[in-house]
């Protein structure tokens, strides 16, 4: 097994593939499910969130087809509230918090800190089992009792009036959060511990900024979830008031722990995607990203301000009107921070070499998407005008502008960025793109209209719905068809690569950051020495390579300073 | 759609029995007038309604598919195709010869009970939130939703100054929308042509950063966004200021209906009136979960917590018509928790108040009979939300053939279905909850009424069960 390191200015190209890579390093069952390698482990995370992922898919399209006319079509309203629900927290707890950190990060991260792992390589594969019994938990939910509170739980419902498997369900999520939880610790130490010589904190690429500011949330929001999780379960099985009233508890209260946890996560679902993007602008417009510190200051202070900001889920639950006043100026500062990564992306574009592959595809499509869901979550941010849109399908469409426009394609953008890395197989660029246009499309079409019907009344969770909000469902109901399209196309273009797809080169993209210096896919070490790490946005260091159908080290280049 | 049609009809059925039975029984002599008129005080329709004709449904072909299905080959008279022509689906002939199946009419708020024979026109009830539209294209909701015609393309009708303000906020911020949109989305769609990979061009690798650029597009939000807050806040603080001198009107919700109480003792479930350019002021409560009391049209809305006050007020403005939406998820039938609001002249609104406070009452100040205000109290209190009197297994057990039976409670004792079962169910549900036909416990699924029901409208339910003796049940 050979590796060439890299020279700067060496003429001999870096090898771009091995013989044995981490994927055939070993073979057998327990070489995967006893693994510590953390390429692997984000391989069984990137499985286990796409069937996540395609059930939470069903249950949108079940919920979609219902809605496409008013009355009742094929289930009653206690099955639409449990698929509504079971919509929600699939996606939410099994998908988007682990989505981007856990299978992407877990791949890339070590690899672009020149890395042989993880600081902490078994409580790693102990998160992976986490995630595994929390999804276990919720297949557990899905065949007892099912679910029919909301992915929120919102108290005394959940406590006291379901008799859905609220106990399962709530323990799976305790559970999946302390699989966050420790990913966000091995992340945090691996960034501070193991950075490559000459990756100084300026140096550090803006994924790894954008996973920092994830890893702090993780860290400090999510044992609030498990805490309040525990004495939800406590109530519901000791009868130890809490939070329901006729036991002397306060539902109130449990609003203000949940969404204290959940705010953050907000940020923990759209931080890893700012990251990604910020990775695939730089690289597909060949150009130094514009203003690094701002964007790398702007996802840590987004980390540290969403901490303060859970109040304006409550703005119309009884909440004091000097805590919605506090809480509506700390939100509107951080729409700015926001604001600024929009802004240093589009100055990245001016005067770049802007080619729309896949993942450019994705990421032009997170921007428009991002600012459409940022630009409407000001009417939610604003006192006066929540009031009338709180909890209606204005609210709905916005967090899905953010979550599904923001966070997943962000997710497929940055899949289709490290693919040729991760599986060392180029996938078919032309069905990749028309994918990506009709996602966009079919996303767009889905939920648009649903930010109309919301501020003209329409309330969400409903199962029914008086006929005159039916053209902007049916309008929906059909872009959610669109997208569901999409994205079968998208697993298509990458399921059928993996076995008719190109050998990728090691840095097919022309990116300066550190993991496409190693051969695609990496070994099983990743390095044999620890690569000298430079300006991760200097672009001209590789240049284009018609032999290897790739970028290698450019001859004779001079980094030059900023 | 088959599905459909049978939730549709199930739906009328309970109705037109509760209906049928209430006049068969209680009030014989008047056999053309409404039976469950609405204590709104909506009245019968001056053109008689008649059965309702669907015009794409073939007849024979659903008769012919009936028969198919089931195995039999029946024919039908005259009368019993011109039920089917109106929706009622074959095998619920029988069911309707007996009142037990309502036949749509031409006016979508008239049922037709043919009751051995006899034939009844039931005004729906509307103050009930669900009014059996019928028409199979469109849903079983409430028939008015006046405000949703008008307004503009993002917003439904502004009822009052105070909606109007919010709107003027609301646009505000839309054209911020607009105008951000457009330049971000015009500079992406610019650049990515403009400077699109083209042989031997390389990125202008010497922009990376410009600070005062950067402080500008820092600075320019920051200062929308503080005139954003600044306008919310005001508009907000009005929102949630009451005059001094508004009318006071209490709403208690539960699962799922709202009752709405006036300062002189006045109850009306599912429906209240306000006089017309007056303050209102909403102090409410829950028995029960979270709701949320959400009333688009006036741009306003508040959670309703369980033991806790939580006010909105609006200034009722013009008379109209008006949606009140539940928004705060609180279980099976959320989305079917509507209320409606009138706005009316002073004088209407007076005449139907005293109307309201009343409806135990009939025209000649007599006490109605129990069995009437039985009815009356199922349709209003939400009772029918949970349990049927079809038969048919709901959140509750039904009402049908329960007197006498029975009951097998989860503590593992047992009762007989008498006067006292049924009272102490009412005002203490859960030290019996009953067992259903699986032998599975129902629940704390029932609302505590003790404090809400008065004991005429117990002793009614009562006689309404009593009424219900014999039906056959399904659980």
């Amino acid at each position: 097994m050979t590796q060439v390191d890299i020279p700067v200015e060496s003429p001999v190209r870096p090898v771009q593939h091995l013989d044995k890579n981490f994927i055939n390093h070993s073979k057998g069952f327990l070489s995967w499910a006893l693994t510590l390698d953390h390429k692997r482990i984000g391989l069984m995370y990137l499985a286990g969130i796409s069937l996540s992922f395609f059930l939470g898919g069903l249950f949108a399209l079940a919920i979609r087809l219902e809605l496409f006319s008013p009355g009742m079509q094929f289930m009653d309203a206690e099955t639409y509230n449990q698929v509504f629900t079971l919509h929600g927290a699939v996606m939410v707890f099994l998908f988007i918090i682990p989505g981007i950190p856990a299978a992407l990060g877990n791949v890339v991260l070590p690899l672009m800190l020149g890395a042989k792992d993880v600081a902490f390589p078994r409580l790693n594969l102990c998160s992976y089992y986490l995630w595994l019994s929390g999804a276990a938990f919720f297949i557990w939910t899905l065949f007892s009792n099912g679910l029919d509170t909301g992915w929120t739980f919102y108290t005394p419902y959940s406590t006291s009036y379901t008799d859905t498997s609220v106990i399962q369900a709530t323990a799976g999520v305790f559970m999946l959060g302390f699989s966050s939880i420790f990913t966000g610790l091995n992340f945090l130490v691996t960034i501070h511990k193991m950075r490559p010589p000459g990756m100084t904190w300026h140096k550090l690429p803006l994924f790894l900024w954008g996973m920092y500011g994830t890893a702090i949330m993780q860290l400090l929001a999510t044992p609030v979830l498990g805490i309040t999780l525990l004495l939800l379960i406590m109530e519901t099985t000791l009868g130890i008031g809490i939070f329901d009233p006729q036991k002397g508890g306060d539902p109130v209260l449990y609003q203000h722990f949940f969404w204290f946890y959940s705010h953050p996560a907000v940020y923990i679902m759209i931080l890893p995607a700012m990251a990604v993007v910020s990775e695939i602008i730089a690289a597909f417009s060949r150009k130094h990203i514009f203003g690094y510190r701002m964007i790398a200051y702007s996802s840590v202070s987004i980390a540290l301000l969403s901490f303060l900001v859970w109040g304006h889920h409550m703005f119309v639950s009884s909440e004091s009107t000097l805590a919605t006043l506090i809480f509506s100026a700390i939100t509107f500062t951080i729409a700015i921070p926001s604001a600024i990564k929009v802004f240093n992306w589009l100055a990245t574009l001016y005067k770049g070499s802007v080619a729309l592959d896949t993942p450019m595809l994705y990421a032009l499509g997170f921007m428009w998407l991002f600012t459409i869901g940022g630009l409407t979550g000001l009417f939610l941010a604003v006192l006066s005008t929540d009031v009338v849109l709180h909890d209606t399908y204005f609210v709905v469409a916005h967090f899905h502008y953010v979550m599904v426009g923001g966070t997943l394609f962000a997710f497929l953008g940055g899949l289709h960025y490290w693919w040729p890395k991760m599986t060392g197989k180029m996938y078919s660029e032309t069905s990749g793109r028309i994918a990506a246009v009709t996602a966009f499309i079919g996303f767009n079409l889905a939920f648009f209209p649903q930010f109309i019907m919301g501020s003209r009344g329409m309330p969400r969770r409903y199962a029914d719905y008086t006929a005159d909000f039916e053209l902007y469902h049916r309008l929906s109901t059909t872009g959610t068809l669109i997208l569901g399209v999409g994205l079968a196309l998208l697993a298509y273009t990458l399921l059928r690569s993996l076995f008719g797809g190109k050998k990728a080169p090691a840095n097919p993209w022309g990116s300066a950051t550190i993991e496409w210096e190693c051969p695609s896919p990496p070994p099983h070490h990743n390095f044999d020495h620890p690569p000298l790490a430079t300006d991760p946005y200097d672009m001209e260091r590789v240049e284009w390579d018609e032999e290897v159908q790739g970028y290698v080290p450019a001859v004779g280049h001079r980094p030059t300073a900023h | 759609m088959k599905l459909q049609a049978f939730l549709l009809t199930t739906l009328l059925g309970l109705a037109g029995a509760s209906a049928g039975l209430a006049q068969d029984d209680a009030a014989p002599a008047a056999a053309d007038a409404p039976a469950a008129e609405a204590p709104a005080g909506e009245s019968a329709p001056a053109a008689p309604a008649t059965i309702r004709v669907v015009e794409d449904l073939d007849v024979d072909a659903v008769i012919a598919a009936f028969n198919a299905e089931s195995g039999t080959d029946r024919t039908f008279t005259a009368e019993e195709r011109s039920w089917i022509g109106a929706g009622v689906a074959p095998g619920d002939i029988d069911a309707a010869h007996q009142g037990y199946v309502a036949i749509p009419s031409t006016d979508p708020n008239v049922v037709i009970i043919n009751r051995n024979g006899e034939e009844l026109r039931v005004t729906s009830n509307a103050s009930a939130g669900r009014a059996p539209v019928i028409t199979h294209e469109s849903s079983h909701m409430m028939p008015f939703a006046p405000e949703v015609d008008n307004g503009t393309f993002w917003m439904a009708k502004a009822a009052s100054e105070t909606a109007k303000d919010v709107d003027r906020m609301f646009d505000f911020i839309m054209w911020i929308n607009y105008i951000f949109a457009a330049i971000i989305g015009g500079l992406m769609v610019l650049f990515c042509v403009k400077y699109r990979r083209r042989p031997g061009v390389r990125a202008d690798q010497s922009i990376t950063h410009n600070t005062p650029l950067e402080i500008t597009w820092s600075i320019i939000p920051t200062i929308l966004v503080a005139i954003m807050f600044w306008g919310g806040y005001v508009t907000f603080l009005d929102l949630r200021t009451p005059p001094p001198d508004s009318m006071k009107v209490n709403a208690t919700a539960y699962r799922w209906g709202w009752n709405f109480q006036y300062p002189n003792g006045v109850e009306s479930p599912q429906e209240f009136h306000v006089p017309e350019n007056t303050p209102i002021e909403m102090v409410m409560t829950s028995t029960d979960t979270l709701h949320s009391f959400h009333l688009p049209a006036y741009r306003t809305k508040s959670d309703v917590l369980p033991n806790r006050y939580t006010k909105v007020w609006f200034n009722s403005g013009e008379p109209g018509v008006y949606r009140v939406y539940c928004t705060e998820y609180c279980g099976k039938d959320h989305s079917n928790m509507y209320a409606k609001l009138v706005v009316e002249p002073r004088e209407d609104y007076e005449a139907w108040l005293t109307k309201t406070g009343n409806w135990m009452v009939d025209e000649n100040g007599e006490m109605k009979p129990l069995l009437e205000i039985g009815e009356l109290t199922y349709n209003r209190r939400g009772c029918k939300s949970c349990h049927s009197i079809d038969g048919s297994m709901g959140t509750g057990p039904t009402f049908a053939g329960l007197w006498g039976l029975k009951r097998d409670f989860d503590d593992g004792s047992s009762a007989v279905a008498d006067e006292q079962y049924i009272n102490q169910s009412i005002r203490d549900p859960y030290s019996q909850v009953v067992l259903n036909a699986n032998g599975v416990s129902y629940g704390k699924q029932m609302t505590i009424y003790s404090p809400m029901l008065p004991v005429e409208q117990i002793n009614g339910i009562i006689e309404f069960i009593k009424s219900l003796e014999g039906v056959p049940r399904k659980d």
